[in-house]
């Protein structure tokens, strides 16, 4: 049975919490009957409903922009405004994206971000990257590889965005700095999703699309029977259940019985 | 990928198993960053089946 632990992306405070968890299970304190193999489950590709919520303003943000220079998005009288290298917009919508560098799957969302900036910028859109667990060296590289016009930006040192950008995250605000349109993760196909929420936000409509939701696991599901090719030699793995207990036998025959199993679906 | 590492490290010999299934579009990307990541829990390829189509997203 799957355990908790539901997190997405990674923040170091999960790290003690999933010690504990972990230590629980395999090393419990108090004597008991024959353990059970539980299953831990740590999703970190699972989008928190915490993060960027739809109707909720868009937090305001002290970043620096990959060429050094101060980046604000704030909001003033009833009205979202963008600060960059001493000038001033107020977009009609702004797109921002939350993404970390080393993230491969962050890292194929920017190119369709990237066109959506270069499709609307001149009307009114802003469209910004933010690498809020990178350096602006990473970023600027970024941009180098994949060719990215977008402004990327970084938070400014001794600020911290919060929970608004555990993971990925992407939230579409309209001209006061309400988020209209919020979504963690990325899937192929999304940027027809930011296409409609823009062309609704810049026409004075409702965007058709709230959220962008996932079918997830939840803790207390039984986690399905897994045999896969291993990724690294073809070969087949599986991890099973047998009388109580997990089984996994590996690529090279062997098998165990694992006390707890943690696991995550990985885009990168 | 490399936080999971370390609780693969800390934690096998205590029986737990840390495993990924990889749903990177492109195979021979995923295996070469397990490589460069110095990643030695197992990874399933998840591409194309069921169980990535069923619960994996973001």
């Amino acid at each position: 049975m799957l355990g908790f632990h539901f997190r997405h992306g990674w923040h170091a405070s999960y790290r003690r919490t999933m010690d504990t968890a972990i230590a629980r299970r395999i090393r419990p304190t108090r004597p008991r009957g024959p353990l059970r193999a539980g299953l831990l489950l740590a999703l970190l590709a699972a989008p928190s409903p915490a993060q960027l919520s739809p109707r909720e303003p868009l937090p305001e943000l002290e970043l620096v922009s990959t060429d050094g220079a101060a980046f604000r998005v704030v909001k003033e009288a009833g009205r979202v405004v963008v600060w960059r290298d001493g000038s001033e917009e107020r977009p009609k919508a702004l797109v921002v994206h939350f993404f970390q560098p080393d993230c491969l799957q962050c890292r194929a969302q920017l190119k369709p971000l990237d066109a959506l900036h270069r499709a609307y910028a001149e009307r009114g859109v802003v469209v910004l990257g933010v690498a809020h667990r990178g350096t602006a060296e990473q970023a600027r590289s970024l941009r180098g590889d994949l060719g990215l016009a977008l402004p990327l930006a970084v938070p400014a040192e001794g600020t911290k965005i919060g929970r608004a950008a555990a993971g990925d995250a992407l939230g579409i605000a309209d001209a006061s700095g309400r988020l209209r349109f919020a979504q963690a993760g990325f899937g192929e196909g999304d940027e027809k999703l930011w296409r409609e929420a823009l062309e609704a936000l810049l026409a004075g409509r409702e965007p058709p699309r709230a959220t962008v939701a996932r079918e997830r696991l939840k803790a207390g599901d039984r986690f399905p029977s897994v045999s896969l090719p291993s990724l690294r030699s073809g070969k087949t793995m599986s991890l099973t259940g047998a009388d109580g207990r997990l089984l996994f036998v590996d690529d090279a025959g062997r098998a165990t019985k694992p006390k707890a199993a943690l696991f995550f679906f990985s885009r990168y | 990928m490399v936080h999971l590492q370390k609780f693969h490290e800390e934690h096998a010999k205590d029986g737990l198993l840390v495993f990924a299934i990889a749903m990177h579009p492109k195979r021979e990307v995923a295996r070469e960053l397990t490589r460069e990541l110095g990643v030695t829990y197992p990874v399933f390829d998840g591409l194309d089946s069921d169980l990535g189509r069923l619960y994996a997203y973001g």
